[in-house]
């Protein structure tokens, strides 16, 4: 049986975090990440530990939203109402919930493949860990991240743009 | 040499490339002004895009109910309600089943549902919580064997037996038929034998039947036993409680006497002051030309006098023996001003205890 408090202790953070960057909400990020936890428990056997932790992560994320994907747009429609109501300092507020928002867009159009390789090296994986957690060829990591990053910042760009512009025409 | 592909870039921005591709693409990068530009702007996306991601952290948590947020949470949740109905179901059956019990026992069955005759019996009784079915199988057995009882003493008397196919007998006509012949119940009790095999673990009458002398005619202890048994112990009827006689004369000629004469006046005997429910009941007994005359003065409660009239014989052994000639108890209950209820009783008629009462309180206490 692995040491699951040593799992736990480093590699829940990059976990929740990595999660959260995902599906957006923290709570349920912690929730798939105690629950990847409760699965290691049961592992046997583990050859690369963090690969496998982010491994079973995404699964379990998969599986769930096939499950209910109906409940997530629910729990989406209700992060946003609670997202509304969310009291934050002033000067934070508006620019944090802008970049927030554009960089969700710009995550959520980015491939499946292309968004969790992304996000797992973000999260200090490395490419054999990514591989291995996606099921893809070590080789084809460095073209997959960096067709993802290319992407990710074009695209938060052109939000950029959007929202400078219809600022702009607000204001006139 | 062939450029480096965006791929190979960030692969060596990120510390991927073995060492030999590693070595290759430096010493390529550093003499192409191209691979430069491309190095630079992979960099550009690197921290990019790290920022980027960096902004999706901003997530408050804690904002979405937990019991909603994901299936593994309702996994992990306790079954509150589901275990708490099921007890409460249980606790309810158990209630019901023993006030049913309690309801339909006829009294004194408490020793043999605890000291079971049969092992059929005993495992009724080991349940911790009765069933239906099976309170219903004991009260059954309970007729039954009250019937067959009755039925033997009825042959012992020459009594004609009831038809018991057009009219079942039910627990309520057992103990009925308990209540109205007490002394012939009572007679099965002593024929109980002193030396039962099953008269360590037997019924009252079993373990009474040692104090019996010479029983007459050995039977063979039954589950019926008990509930006929105890008849002689059980509390008495209240026209055999409460006025003591004494002497030669009835209680209703001593009375008459009493008040034929002059010295009618009741002269104290004794009294008890006692506090039951919150009220102070006070107990006078007066001796009215020899016979005893109990007054009974509360406040309230009613259902507290019935219950210590049922209790009194016990206490006034003298009453089970008095004669059955004795007239029958009459009782006069009367609420002054002061929300006082005062109760008159003794074995003489409503008109001689409305004349106690004047002699006592005068004509409007």
């Amino acid at each position: 049986m692995h040491d699951v408090d040593r799992l736990f202790r480093a590699y829940n953070e990059m976990l929740v975090r990595y999660l959260t960057r995902r599906l957006g909400d923290r709570d349920w990020a912690e929730e798939v990440a105690q629950e990847t936890f409760v699965r290691a428990l049961r592992q046997e056997t583990m050859t690369n530990e963090r690969a496998w932790l982010f491994t079973v992560a995404n699964n379990l994320v998969r599986d769930e939203a096939r499950r209910d994907s109906r409940r997530r747009r629910h729990l989406t429609m209700l992060y946003e109402e609670e997202k509304e109501r969310v009291v934050e300092p002033e000067e934070t507020t508006i620019e944090r919930a802008q970049d927030a928002a554009m960089a969700r867009a710009a995550v959520d159009g980015l491939a499946e493949r292309d968004r969790l390789a992304l996000l797992m090296k973000e999260e200090g994986l490395d490419y054999s860990e990514i591989a291995s957690a996606l099921g893809m060829s070590v080789g084809s990591i460095g073209t997959t991240l960096s067709r993802a990053r290319r992407r990710l910042v074009e695209q938060y760009e052109r939000l950029q743009q959007e929202q400078q512009r219809r600022e702009g025409n607000a204001a006139s | 040499m062939q450029h480096l592909d965006e791929g190979t870039i960030h692969a060596w921005l990120d510390g991927e490339l073995p060492p030999a591709e590693r070595e290759a693409a430096e010493a390529h990068v550093a003499s192409c002004d191209e691979c430069k530009a491309a190095v630079a702007e992979a960099r550009g996306f690197i921290a990019a895009s790290s920022r980027i991601l960096t902004a999706l952290d901003a997530v408050p948590g804690g904002v979405l109910p937990a019991s909603t947020t994901s299936a593994f949470v309702k996994e992990r949740a306790p079954a509150k309600f589901t275990i708490s109905r099921a007890w409460m179901a249980a606790a309810a059956v158990l209630v019901l089943s023993t006030a049913t019990v309690i309801a339909v026992r006829p009294r004194g069955e408490t020793a043999a549902l605890a000291a079971p005759a049969s092992p059929a019996e005993e495992s009724a009784t080991n349940a911790v919580a009765p069933k239906a079915d099976e309170i219903a199988e004991i009260s059954k057995k309970l007729a039954d064997k009250s019937s067959q009882h009755a039925e033997a003493r009825r042959k012992d008397a020459n009594v004609p037996a009831r038809d018991s196919s057009s009219a079942p007998i039910s627990v309520a006509d057992a103990v009925r038929a308990r209540d109205e012949e007490p002394s012939a119940l009572a007679a099965p009790k002593a024929a109980a034998p002193a030396a039962s095999a099953a008269g360590a673990s037997g019924s009252v009458a079993q373990r009474a039947a040692p104090m019996v002398a010479q029983a007459p005619a050995p039977a063979p202890p039954h589950f019926g036993d008990t509930a006929t048994s105890t008849a002689t112990s059980r509390p008495m009827a209240l026209n055999s409680v409460v006025v003591n006689g004494a002497g030669t004369m009835t209680a209703v000629g001593k009375l008459d006497a009493a008040m034929a004469s002059d010295s009618a006046a009741p002269t104290l005997l004794s009294r008890s002051a006692a506090a039951i429910a919150g009220d102070t009941v006070v107990t006078t007994v007066y001796l009215v030309n020899g016979a005893s005359v109990t007054l009974i003065d509360r406040r309230a409660g009613h259902s507290e006098l019935r219950r210590e009239a049922q209790v009194a014989p016990r206490e006034q052994p003298m009453a089970k023996s008095r004669d059955v000639s004795a007239p029958r108890l009459n009782s006069l209950t009367w609420s002054d001003s002061t929300g006082r209820t005062r109760t008159l009783r003794g074995a003489v008629s409503q008109a001689e205890l409305v004349r106690i009462k004047a002699a006592l309180f005068g004509a409007t206490p």
